[in-house]
């Protein structure tokens, strides 16, 4: 009677498997991990687009709120449309009545697919500059607000300087570098440039 | 580059094998390390050491398929880190402690009928999974050898994912049979 065995041992075992079996699975493997490993790229450029008109949306609501109430925002993006944006939460178009600002808001933001804007408040940036933490229930919420399909949230690191790492279910972290971070005294604002324009597609580019 | 001219360079004694090792299997080592560590670092680490074994392995040793030989050792490099990372958590208490220093101690007296039994064990499992028709045996070999997940196997022979479970499941009981058939206690 040969010895009892333990799942460790038949565990080592398996690592002698003839070579020839193992390279079938090799081949198999090869073929579809490639592919594999394609496919998160797109994803990620789908979440990054998805994000930023969700979040441009999400934006809507909280610049209005700011111009209104004089709350903070804290947004990030850099093209014109962008900036329109944030003009109108910075107050620049102050002459127009409630409604206005909102329509014009929500029209640069369905313009503004190809830049990025997540917007939260100061008091996250200010207590810890390097590290935001938001809730994918919020902005699947926000999403929702939008109209968006909210899909499966998948979140990798993307730029060394600008990361969005998938920490537990329910919570991702978004992570700037210090230096990409300015207040602007004026507005109250707490704006972000992170240089990610290069993966920003349109829509109807993602597949 | 071929895996022969690979090899040839290994041969040579040329540093070059390397980075063409690295080239053409880091992805697949690294996927293989990570299936068991779940670790970015510790997989790195556990690829970097595998081209060094392999670097002190050939010469002598002359693999005919290099991707299945840098995969096993790969395998079991990443198994020994496990071990060695899930022993140190364990040895908070003084009963670990214990109970890792009798082990050892048994394991040096059986040393021999051990090494004999897990060779013997090897020479079985083969046997057996020959035994098993291709798409079977794949999907055995893709869960127990490379350890990947049941969507990943699903992708890869082209079976839903519960397919893959009832085979697994299946066949984890047939191998218990042919074992106990075998005159392996169990």
């Amino acid at each position: 009677m040969k010895k009892d065995i333990r799942a460790t041992e038949l565990m080592d075992a398996l690592g002698n498997i003839d070579d020839e079996l193992l390279a079938e699975v090799v081949d198999l493997r090869q073929e579809y991990l490639t592919e594999k490993e394609k496919k998160p790229q797109k994803r990620t450029r789908a979440v990054i687009t998805w994000i930023g008109s969700l979040a441009a949306s999400f934006a809507i609501v909280i610049a209005a709120g700011a111009f209104f109430v004089n709350s903070s925002i804290f947004r990030c993006g850099s093209d014109s449309k962008s900036e329109m944006a944030s003009d109108m939460a910075s107050g620049t178009t102050s002459d127009m009545s409630m409604a206005e600002d909102m329509g014009a808001l929500e029209e640069a933001a369905e313009e503004n697919e190809m830049s990025y804007q997540l917007t939260l408040t100061v008091e996250e940036v200010l207590e810890e500059k390097s590290s935001l933490r938001c809730t994918i229930a919020e902005i699947e919420e926000a999403g929702e607000t939008a109209g968006l399909s909210a899909g499966e949230v998948v979140f990798v690191a993307m730029e060394p300087d600008w990361s969005m790492d998938y920490k537990t279910k329910d919570q991702i972290q978004v992570t700037f570098e210090e230096q990409d971070i300015r207040l602007d005294e004026d507005t109250g604002c707490v704006m972000i440039f992170p240089n990610i324009e290069p993966q920003l597609q349109p829509k109807d580019e993602i597949d | 580059m071929t895996d022969e001219a690979i090899v040839e360079l290994y041969w040579d004694r040329k540093e070059q094998a390397i980075k063409e090792t690295e080239v053409k299997y880091e992805r697949y080592l690294m996927k293989i390390s990570y299936n068991i560590l779940s670790d970015m670092e510790d997989s790195r680490e556990n690829v970097n050491d595998t081209y060094l074994k392999a670097w002190n392995s050939m010469p002598p040793q002359k693999p005919a398929i290099l991707s299945t030989y840098l995969g096993k050792i790969n395998r079991q490099g990443a198994i020994d880190i496990y071990r060695k990372k899930t022993s140190k958590k364990r040895n908070g208490t003084e009963y670990e402690s214990c109970l890792e220093e009798l082990e050892e101690s048994l394991a040096d007296e059986n040393s021999v009928e051990s090494s004999v039994d897990a060779m013997l064990l090897s020479k079985t499992l083969n046997e057996y999974l020959h035994t098993l028709p291709p798409t079977k045996r794949n999907v055995f070999i893709g869960r127990y050898f490379y350890m990947d997940s049941m969507k990943d196997i699903a992708g890869y022979t082209g079976m839903s994912e519960q397919n893959v479970k009832n085979i697994l499941h299946r066949t984890r009981g047939e191998l218990r049979e042919y074992l106990l058939k075998e005159g392996f206690v169990l």
